[in-house]
C-alpha cells in the first residue's frame, strides 16, 4: 500500500557519471537491464523498488571488443547479439549455445547477458503473485519465516537459473564491476555468487556489472546440455556444461540445481567416483521445481556420463 | 505521471504515464491501440508483441518510458492504407488464424523474422515462434503461412488463387483480415468513456468459514464506488439446472482459494486493486479435502464441502449403468487386462483472458462477454439479479479461444452486471492469468480402474470402468462429466458386457467442468492403452484387433447410441497407409516407437440443458433491396469459425460468395436464441437450421421470380450470384431477382430450426451421450524417448477425423491439428498442481502449453462419410479428434521402451527409472 503511494522514477542515465549522480540521489533503486527477468517480477510484486535505473543508454556498457588474449563483452549486450556476433560464434561456440537455450527468441531480442548473470533466484513457491504468497504464508526469500519447500528455519534454496552462467565459469570468465565510489573490481564468475537463496548474489548497492572478460583459452572440446520440459521459454531445471583443455583440465559448471552454480575443475587422471560425488555435494536442489529434485540429480549425473562419453572420458 | 515522446507506427505521440507503466498498457490504454493484446503479462507468450526500434520485443515487459523518442510498430502499423502486409494476406489465406487473439503478435514476430531471412527452413520458421503461444491452430497453418510468404518473396511468385465460396472450400474466417489488423475488438478492446472497473479479492484459504469482513478502510479510498460481498447477491447459479450451487461472491465460506469473497468497483482498475488490499477478512479455517479419496471417505466431524450432498462426504454424483453380462463376459475372456490410470488435471489455455463489461440503462442490463453461452449466461443473469429476461441482452464480441473453459455463467460476469444495476453506471473486468486458472472450469483429475476382457476369437468380451473424477469446489457442467466418463466408451468398439460407476467428488480446489472432448479424454486414454496392451499380450496387430472389433455404420451401440455414419474403420486405414505402419511397427530401433488409439465423440448433445419445447438452434434471414443476405444467428464464433460456417451454407443454398452475405451472430436481443458452442453442436445444429432457413429464402425468391416469368419454379436453379433455367430461358443476375422477389412485399425473412429427432432407451441414464450423430477418428503417433533423461519427442502425428462433410476445408483441418496439439499438451507438459490447495502454476512458465518447437510435424487427413442428417453431410470436428492422440503417443512409447504409461502427464523421471529398473539406463 505505502509502495504504490510512493512516487516512483524511471532513470535513464547516458553515462556512468549520470549513473553514479543517480544513484546518490535514489539510494534504494534498482537496476534495469533487458527487463526479461525483472520485469514478470514486478508484475508478480516481487520486486517493488520505487526507483528503477535504465542500463541501456550507457554506451560504457556495450560492444564486444577483442584483445589478442581476451574478449571482452559489454554487460548490456542482448543474447540475440552474441548469437549473431561471428567471432564470438568462433571463438567461444559454447556461449552461443548457452545463450541460444535462453527463454524464447522474444525474450532473447532483450534479455542481456548482464542481466542473466544476475537474474533472480527462482522458486516455485517464490515465483508468484503477491495473493499466492500471503496465501502460503511467505517464505524465507519473501517476507516470511521458514521455506515451504523444505521447512527450513534458515535457509533458502531457491535455484540459480542462468543458462550462462555455467558456459562463462567452463570458459573461465571474469566479470568487471563497478561500485558506487565508482571503482572498479575484477571477480571470477563463480564469486558472483553467495550460495544463499535469500541473496544469491555478492553484489552491494551500487555494484554495476561492467564487462565480461573471456580469455581466449583453448578448448579440446565441450559441453553443453539443458534439462526442461519445453524446447523453448522454460527456465531450466538443470543445465550443465564443461570444457576441457589440451592440458586435460576439465571445467565443469551447472545451473537450476543449488542457489548458486556448481563448478568444479579437476585435471587428468579423472577420479569418476570422486567427480560425481562432488557434484552431487555442490546440488543441493530441493522440492522447488516442476521437476523433481531426485530426478533432476539423477539427471545431473546422466548428464556427467553423457558428458564424459562425448569427450571420450 | 510523466511526459513521453513516442513514435508509434510513424506518427509521434506525446502521453502522460506512470513511471513504471509497461509499453503494453500505454499502447492500449493510452494511445488506444488495442491490437496489441494481453494474455499472460510475463513474458511468457508472445500476444503483447511489437517491434521496438526494429526489434521484435514483449511490450508487457518492457517499461514504456524505456522507449522514449524510439520506434514502435504495432499490428495497426504492418498494412499500410488498404493493402495488407504479405504475411497478413498469408495468415489469412492459409487459416493460420483461428480466434485471432495471438495474432498480432505471432505476425509481427514472424515478419521480424522474414524481414532478416530471405529463405527458411520450417525448423528455422519453428524456432523464430517458438516464443510465441497459439492454443488454436497447432502451429501447422502458422508455419505455412510463413514458408510460403517466404517463397514467394524468393521466387516473386504469388500462389493466391480466386477462392470459391462453395461447401468444401478452403475458406478463411469472414472476420480474419480483422484479426489480422488487430482491428478486431475483442471484449477488454471496446473503448468506452467513463466506464467503472471491477477487482475481485479472493480467498487464501481452501476451506475456511467468513467470520467477518471489515471494509470500512477501503469504502474510504478515493475512488471507490461499491464494494460487493457475498450476501448481496445471494442466489444461486450453475450451467446445469441440477447444479445450482455457486453464488457469484462465497457467502459464509469459501470452498477453494482463489475464490471470490469480495468484489470492489472504482474509478480504474488500480484503485479497485489498491482498495482491495485495504479489506480486513477475518477467517476460521475448516478441514480441506483435497484428494479424490478424502472426498469419498465419511467426513466425520468435520465440516462438508457443501450441506447438500446426500450423505456425510463429498460424493457430488454417482453415475452408473450396466448392459449385458459382465460376468459372463469375464467368464468368457481368454486375455484380461485390468490397469489403473491417474490423470492430473488441465486447464483450457485459452489466449484471451476472461473479459466482460455490463451496463445498465432505460433498455435494461446489457453484457459484453468473453462466453461460448450467451444464453446461458441471459439466463443466469436474469435469475441471479431477479430481472425479467426481457430486461436482460448478452452480446458475444470476438472471443480469443473458449475449449470448454468459457461455456459456463462466471461469477465475474454476475458482479459487474449487479453492480452495473445498482450504481446505473458501465463497469468492466479483465481476469489477470492467474485469475483464469483460477476459475478453471478446466478436465477433471481422475482415477480409474478399468478391466478389458478379450474372447479367444479376439473379439471384445467384457468393459468395466471405476472411475473418479475430482470436481473441484462445485457443479459446473460435473454431472454431465460424470455420465460422459462412462457411456462414451461404448464405442467405437463393439463391447455388448459392459458397465460403469463413475463417482464425482468435491475438493477444496478450483472447480473442473468440460474441456475439449468433454468427459471422454481420460477413459478413452485408458481403454486404447489397454486395447494396445491386449494387442502385445495376444501378438495381433494392434490396427487390426481395433477394426476387428468396430461397430458398423447405421446400428445401435449396447446403451442404445444410434451410430449413423461411421468412418472409424477408413480412420484407422488411412493412418495405417499415412505412417508408414507396416513398415515401422515393431521394427524401430530402442528408443522409438509407433503408437495408435482410435477415438469416438458425439456431434452435440441430442438432450437440451434446459427441458424445453424451444429448438437447439434457430437461424434468421432477410433479405432486402440491397441483396445482402443477413444471417442472425445465436451461435458463438469463439475462434472455430462457426460464422463463416453459417454464411458458407447459405451462400451454397442461394448460390452466393461472400460479399453478399453479412452475418449477425451471438447477440441475444439481436438473434434468435442459439444453445452456444459447447458438445461441438454448432454445425450440425445451426448449421441445419441455416440450412432450412436458406432453403426457405430461396423458394420465396424462385416463387416469385417463376411467378414474374410464367415459368415452373423447379426449372429454376441459383447458382453463381444468378437465377437460370438451364435452357437459359431466365439468366437474371441476383440483384435483378432480389428486385422482383421484393416488389409490393418489401424485406424478404424466413427461419430455419432444428430439433434433435427422439433417440435412446428408456432407462435413468439413457440421455447421457445421445447424439444425432457421431464422429470417429485414429492417430498414429511416431516419437523417440531420450533413454538418458525419460524426455519424450514427438517426431510425428498422422491423424485422421470422420467430419462427415468438411464444409470448410481449412477450418476442419484447423480444428483437427488445434486438437491434435492440445492432445500433446496433456500427454507432454501440462498439469494444475497444487500445494495444500494452492495451484502452483497459474501462469504460462510453469503451466506449460506446446510451443512451436514442442509441436511435432503433423499429418491431417479428413474422412468423409456423408452424414444422412448434418447440413451437407458435416458432422463434429471440434473435439473428438483430441481423444486418440494421447494414448497414441503414450502406446508409442511402449513401443519404443517397454515401459507403460498410466499417468498423465508422461513423467520423464517415471520412464527414466523404468529404464532404469529395466537395467537400459545405466
Amino acid at each position: 500500500m505505502k509502495n504504490s503511494l510512493q512516487k516512483r522514477f524511471y532513470l535513464i542515465p547516458h553515462s556512468l557519471i549520470e549513473l553514479q549522480k543517480a544513484i546518490v540521489q535514489h539510494a534504494k533503486h534498482r537496476f534495469i537491464a533487458g527487463g526479461t527477468d525483472l520485469m514478470p517480477n514486478r508484475h508478480q510484486g516481487i520486486s517493488t523498488e520505487s526507483v528503477l535505473i535504465d542500463l541501456s543508454a550507457i554506451q560504457d556498457l556495450k560492444g564486444i571488443e577483442h584483445s589478442p588474449d581476451s574478449i571482452s563483452i559489454g554487460s548490456m549486450t542482448t543474447l540475440e547479439e552474441l548469437i549473431n556476433n561471428d567471432s564470438i560464434r568462433q571463438v567461444f561456440p559454447l556461449l552461443i549455445e548457452a545463450c541460444r537455450v535462453v527463454g524464447s527468441p522474444l525474450i532473447r531480442n532483450r534479455a542481456t547477458i548482464g542481466g542473466n548473470l544476475l537474474c533472480e533466484n527462482r522458486c516455485l513457491f517464490f515465483n508468484q503473485s503477491a495473493w499466492w504468497r500471503d496465501a502460503i504464508g511467505s517464505c524465507l526469500k519473501d517476507r516470511g519465516n521458514h521455506c515451504i519447500a523444505t521447512g527450513s528455519l534458515t535457509s533458502c534454496f531457491s535455484a540459480f537459473v542462468s543458462d550462462i552462467a555455467p558456459a562463462l565459469i567452463v570458459l573461465n570468465a571474469k566479470v568487471e564491476i563497478m561500485n558506487a565510489a565508482g571503482e572498479n573490481r575484477s571477480l571470477a564468475i563463480a564469486s558472483l555468487y553467495s550460495g544463499n537463496g535469500i541473496k544469491p548474489q555478492m553484489l552491494e548497492a551500487g555494484d554495476l556489472l561492467l564487462r565480461i572478460v573471456i580469455p581466449v583459452n583453448k578448448l579440446k572440446n565441450t559441453y553443453f546440455r539443458k534439462l526442461r520440459l519445453r524446447e523453448s521459454l522454460d527456465f531450466t531445471a538443470l543445465t550443465l556444461a564443461a570444457g576441457i583443455n589440451e592440458k586435460g583440465v576439465l571445467r565443469l559448471s551447472a545451473s537450476g540445481i543449488d542457489p548458486k552454480p556448481m563448478m568444479l575443475e579437476t585435471q587428468y587422471p579423472f577420479d569418476l567416483d570422486a567427480i560425481q560425488k562432488e557434484v552431487l555435494k555442490q546440488a543441493r536442489a530441493v522440492e522447488n521445481d516442476m521437476l523433481n529434485r531426485k530426478y533432476r540429480r539423477q539427471m545431473l549425473i546422466n548428464f556427467l556420463k553423457d558428458c564424459f562419453t562425448q569427450f571420450k572420458i | 505521471m510523466e511526459k513521453l515522446r513516442l513514435v508509434i507506427n510513424g506518427s509521434a505521440h506525446e502521453v502522460l504515464v506512470e513511471a513504471h507503466e509497461t509499453l503494453a498498457s500505454v499502447l492500449r490504454n493510452r494511445i488506444g491501440l488495442s491490437g496489441t493484446k494481453l494474455s499472460c503479462e510475463q513474458g511468457a507468450c508472445g500476444a503483447c508483441t511489437v517491434l521496438l526500434n526494429g526489434k521484435a520485443v514483449q511490450s508487457c515487459i518492457v517499461p514504456a518510458i524505456h522507449c522514449r523518442d524510439k520506434e514502435i510498430l504495432t499490428i495497426e502499423g504492418l498494412s499500410l492504407q488498404d493493402s495488407l502486409h504479405g504475411l497478413q494476406q498469408k495468415f489469412i489465406e492459409k487459416g493460420a488464424i483461428q480466434c485471432g487473439y495471438c495474432t498480432p503478435g505471432m505476425i509481427l514476430t514472424a515478419y521480424y523474422f522474414a524481414e532478416k531471412h530471405q529463405q527458411a527452413s520450417r525448423a528455422d520458421i519453428k524456432e523464430a515462434l517458438s516464443g510465441n503461444l497459439c492454443r488454436c491452430t497447432g502451429y501447422k497453418k502458422i508455419i505455412d503461412a510463413v514458408a510460403e510468404y517466404l517463397e514467394e518473396q524468393q521466387e516473386a511468385k504469388n500462389t493466391s488463387e480466386h477462392k470459391s465460396f462453395r461447401i468444401g472450400s478452403r475458406q478463411p474466417y469472414l472476420e480474419a483480415e480483422k484479426k489480422a489488423r488487430g482491428t478486431a475488438l475483442y471484449t477488454n478492446d471496446i473503448p468506452l468513456n467513463n466506464a467503472l472497473w471491477c477487482k475481485i479479492l479472493r480467498s487464501p484459504y481452501p476451506h475456511a468459514r467468513i467470520k467477518h469482513i471489515d471494509t470500512r478502510e477501503a469504502a474510504q479510498y478515493p475512488g471507490v464506488r461499491l464494494i460487493i460481498k457475498g450476501e448481496d447477491i445471494p442466489i444461486r447459479f450453475g450451467v446445469l439446472p441440477i447444479s445450482q450451487d455457486e453464488t457469484a461472491l462465497a457467502i459464509d465460506k469459501t470452498r477453494y482459494a482463489g475464490e471470490g469473497v469480495v468484489a470492489i468497483v472504482a474509478d480504474t482498475e488500480q484503485i479497485a486493486a489498491e482498495a482491495c488490499r485495504l479489506i480486513q477478512i477475518d477467517y476460521q479455517p475448516l478441514k480441506a479435502f483435497f484428494s479424490i479419496d478424502d472426498s469419498l471417505k465419511d467426513a466425520g466431524d468435520d465440516e462438508k464441502i457443501h450441506a447438500h450432498t446426500r450423505d456425510n462426504n463429498n460424493i457430488h454424483k454417482v453415475a452408473k449403468l450396466r448392459f449385458g453380462d459382465q460376468q459372463k463376459g469375464f467368464e468368457q475372456s481368454k486375455y484380461r487386462c485390468e490397469m489403473s490410470f491417474k490423470f492430473q488435471g488441465v486447464n483450457h489455455g485459452f489466449t484471451e483472458p476472461h473479459a466482460a463489461i455490463a451496463s445498465y440503462d432505460e433498455d435494461g442490463l446489457t453484457v459484453y462477454s468473453a462466453t461460448q453461452v450467451p444464453h446461458y449466461l441471459h439466463l443466469a443473469l436474469a435469475k441471479v439479479l431477479e430481472l425479467a429476461v426481457s430486461r436482460v441482452r448478452v452480446i458475444k464480441p470476438p472471443v480469443g479461444g473458449g475449449f470448454g473453459g468459457k461455456s459456463d455463467p462466471f461469477p465475474h460476469e454476475i458482479i459487474i452486471a449487479y453492480a452495473a444495476v445498482k450504481l446505473g453506471r458501465t463497469v468492466r473486468i479483465r481476469l489477470q492469468r492467474e485469475e483464469v486458472f483460477l476459475s478453471n472450469h478446466g478436465r477433471h483429475p481422475t482415477e480409474m480402474t478399468m478391466k478389458l476382457g478379450m474372447d479367444e476369437k479376439q473379439n471384445f468380451s467384457v468393459l468395466d470402468a471405476d472411475i473418479n473424477i475430482d470436481g473441484g469446489a462445485y457443479g459446473s457442467f460435473g454431472v454431465v462429466t460424470t455420465y460422459y466418463n462412462g457411456v462414451l466408451l461404448q464405442a467405437p468398439y463393439n463391447i455388448n458386457n459392459f458397465g460403469f460407476i463413475t463417482r464425482r467428488v468435491y475438493t477444496n480446489k478450483p472447480q473442473s467442468g468440460a474441456m475439449r472432448g468433454h468427459g471422454a479424454v481420460n477413459s478413452r486414454f485408458a481403454i486404447e492403452s489397454m486395447i494396445d496392451q491386449l494387442a502385445h499380450d495376444s501378438a495381433i496387430d494392434p490396427i487390426d484387433l481395433r477394426i476387428k472389433n468396430l461397430l458398423p455404420s447405421n446400428t445401435l451401440t449396447v446403451g442404445s447410441f444410434r451410430i449413423t455414419s461411421n468412418g472409424s474403420r477408413e480412420c484407422l486405414e488411412k493412418v495405417k497407409q499415412d505412417s508408414g505402419w507396416i513398415q515401422k511397427k515393431g521394427k524401430l530401433p530402442f528408443g522409438k516407437g509407433i503408437g495408435v488409439a482410435s477415438g469416438f465423440f458425439i456431434s452435440g448433445s441430442a438432450l437440451p440443458i434446459h427441458w424445453n419445447e424451444y429448438p437447439q438452434s434457430v437461424v434468421h434471414l432477410k433479405l432486402d433491396l440491397d441483396g445482402r443476405v443477413l444471417i442472425s444467428s445465436g451461435a458463438s464464433d469463439i475462434g472455430q469459425g462457426s460464422d463463416t460456417m453459417l454464411a458458407m451454407i447459405v451462400g451454397e443454398v442461394l448460390g452466393l460468395s461472400r460479399k453478399y452475405i453479412y452475418v449477425l451472430s451471438a447477440d441475444t436481443l439481436l438473434t434468435p436464441i442459439d444453445l452456444g458452442s459447447y458438445s461441438s453442436r454448432v454445425t450440425f445444429m445451426a448449421g441445419n437450421a441455416a440450412k432450412m432457413a436458406a432453403e426457405s429464402l430461396r423458394k420465396q425468391i424462385i416463387d416469385r421470380v417463376a411467378a414474374k416469368f410464367s415459368i415452373s419454379r423447379e426449372q429454376i436453379i441459383c447458382a453463381g450470384e444468378k437465377l437460370f433455367t438451364s435452357d437459359k430461358k431466365i439468366n437474371i443476375s441476383w440483384s435483378e431477382a432480389v428486385e422482383i422477389a421484393t416488389r409490393k412485399v418489401g424485406a424478404l425473412q424466413s427461419t430455419g430450426q432444428y430439433n434433435s429427432p427422439k433417440l435412446g432407451g428408456n432407462f435413468k441414464g439413457a440421455g447421457a451421450g445421445l447424439s444425432p450423430s457421431y464422429s470417429f477418428g485414429a492417430v498414429i503417433a511416431e516419437l523417440s524417448v531420450d533413454i538418458s533423461t525419460g524426455m519424450v519427442k514427438v517426431d510425428a502425428i498422422y491423424g485422421a477425423h470422420d467430419v462427415g462433410k468438411a464444409l470448410n476445408l481449412l477450418a476442419v483441418e484447423g480444428q483437427l491439428e488445434g486438437s491434435w496439439h492440445m492432445g500433446l499438451g496433456q500427454a507432454l507438459s501440462e498439469e494444475m498442481r497444487y500445494k495444500d490447495g494452492l495451484l502452483l502454476n497459474a501462469n504460462f512458465i510453469n503451466y506449460k502449453i506446446p510451443t512451436s518447437l514442442d509441436t511435432p510435424e503433423i499429418n491431417t487427413n479428413i474422412i468423409e462419410t456423408i452424414d444422412p442428417e448434418g447440413p451437407f453431410g458435416a458432422k463434429e470436428c471440434g473435439e473428438g479428434a483430441l481423444h486418440p492422440v494421447i494414448p497414441a503417443v503414450c502406446n508409442a512409447i511402449y513401443d519404443a521402451v517397454g515401459v507403460r504409461i498410466k499417468s498423465l502427464p508422461i513423467d520423464p523421471a517415471f520412464i527414466s527409472n523404468a529404464l532404469k529398473e529395466k537395467g537400459v539406463n545405466a
